[in-house]
């Protein structure tokens, strides 16, 4: 087991006691996400959606990794790693996913194209 | 005696108090700040009323709210209403909810449009699978805003029978407990889109707000997208009841505690433009169950917003409260039906919901 700081945004802290950062032990992020469930139940319903995917506007970072860059949430965890969930930036017709050509892994989550650029991007 | 207002915003819910005379108010909150407070309820079958928000938010997704001690604090409803993973279905906002017939027994109305019961004061909840797989389900289609179930009215004098109110589907009625539903809308304007009727059928009728007469129980009156219309054999049937009235549109519709002839409604200018007609923020009363309709005030000129489908509530005191929010955050109150008006004060966000509890 390796002890994780999970990192949560201010609107979810009502459900974890007022912590933003709290510390659980896990051997895989979705451990690490278990184990917060099992002390904030309300998280998980928060963070992932119906199908048990990350919600579409929840990004997750595993230090610098973008959790969706990783091959799955089964990946391991060490000691010290850090789970961080972020509320993305998100919105309009066409998004640049982290990662993507051009987009560093580490510069976050979705951008929105002007309306101007649309057409020389797409 | 008094009243306690909730007020359900677009950021958070605040609760304002007064006594009797309601002409001096207290405000506290905002409680569940930065959430979409589309959902408010309060259980009066408790010595304490139970208070219940319906809170979301587009990032993070909806949930429940529960309050035994006045709204002080609340509480998160760990086990509330959810989809499966193979229903393919999201859940957005918690629109409303309503005491059942028997004790303990709450249901709520959700978008995308399904119904939950709680047997246990609120605390787990299940979807009521008569509703969910009901035939016409693949011809539901959303309103402006989203599929939602948002009317619950269980029957005032008949356990077993129930209607609810969906955008932009409409009503529809269980005489059974809830275990088949048949749609109500006979009579009532089908929507009608650019390419012409989209359904054939009984639904994609867009229903705003019902009301029912307690005492006369299958008297029904809807503000509809298309229209006000009314019911005099529990849904059966629908006709039209607008002599008097501005414009057609609107949202809210709302019933005085014990004339039940006596409705109220804001009419708005259009779907398209949804505004107070001639900019004049205007409440209308019928005191003839729904043949004419008169103005009764504010007529507060100059206001170009709105007023959402629970953006309206009646308190039960005598004369009674008329209480109503704008989609730009002002808060309205009459203490005596509407001969009087005072805007309350603060500046909130979007209003969502407001509920008016006597205390």
């Amino acid at each position: 087991m390796a002890a994780v700081t999970v990192s949560v945004p201010r609107m979810l802290t009502s459900f974890t006691g007022g912590k933003r950062r709290f510390s659980v032990d896990a051997e895989t992020v979705a451990g690490a996400f278990a184990a917060a469930a099992k002390i904030y139940p309300m998280l998980r319903a928060h963070i992932f959606d119906e199908a048990g995917g990350v919600r579409e506007h929840v990004q997750i970072f595993v230090n610098a990794t973008d959790s969706r860059q990783l091959p799955s949430l089964n990946e391991p965890v060490s000691d010290g790693d850090e789970i961080i969930i972020l509320q993305a930036i998100s919105g309009g017709l066409n998004t640049v996913v982290a990662g993507s050509a051009g987009v560093p892994p580490a510069v976050t989550l979705s951008l929105t194209t002007p309306r101007w650029r649309q057409k020389r991007l797409f | 005696m008094g009243v306690m207002l909730l007020v359900g915003t677009a950021k958070g819910m605040f609760i304002l108090e007064s006594d009797a005379k309601r002409t001096k108010w207290s405000r506290r909150g905002p409680y569940h700040k930065g959430w979409m407070v589309y959902g408010l309820f309060a259980d009066k079958r408790h010595k304490d009323p139970v208070l219940y928000s319906g809170v979301s938010n587009f990032i993070f997704g909806p949930h429940i709210q529960r309050s035994t001690d006045g709204g002080e604090t609340w509480i998160a409803v760990e086990n509330g209403p959810s989809f499966t993973k193979e229903s393919g279905r999201k859940l957005e906002h918690i629109w409303g909810f309503a005491a059942g017939p028997k004790p303990n027994v709450l249901y709520c109305g959700v978008s995308q449009a399904a119904l939950f019961e709680s047997k246990d004061d609120g605390l787990t909840w299940s979807i009521i699978e008569s509703l969910e797989k009901h035939p016409t389900r693949s011809e539901w289609g959303p309103g402006a805003g989203g599929l939602c179930l948002h009317t619950l009215i269980p029957d005032a004098k008949n356990p077993q029978r129930m209607f609810v109110g969906i955008s932009a589907v409409g009503c529809f009625r269980t005489d059974d407990g809830g275990q088949s539903w048949s749609p109500k809308n006979k009579g009532v304007s089908v929507l009608e889109l650019d390419e012409g009727p989209k359904y054939a059928g009984e639904v994609n009728r867009c229903l705003h707000k019902m009301v029912q007469d307690p005492e006369h129980p299958e008297r029904l009156y809807q503000q509809n997208h298309l229209g006000v219309f009314r019911s005099a054999d529990a849904g059966d049937t629908w006709e039209r009841c607008e002599n008097g009235l501005p414009a057609h549109f609107g949202f809210p519709i709302a019933m005085h505690p014990r004339d039940h002839d006596t409705l109220y409604l804001i009419p708005q200018e259009s779907d398209q433009v949804r505004m107070f007609p001639d900019g004049k923020l205007t409440v209308y009363s019928s005191t003839d169950a729904g043949d004419s309709w008169h103005a009764i005030g504010p007529t507060d000129g100059g206001n170009f917003a709105g007023v959402l489908r629970d953006g309206m509530s009646v308190d039960g005191l005598d004369p009674a409260g008329i209480y109503f929010g704008t989609s730009s955050g002002q808060l309205y109150a009459s203490a005596n039906e509407g001969k009087n008006w005072q805007q309350l004060p603060g500046q909130f966000p979007r209003i969502l919901n407001v509920k008016a509890i006597t205390v």
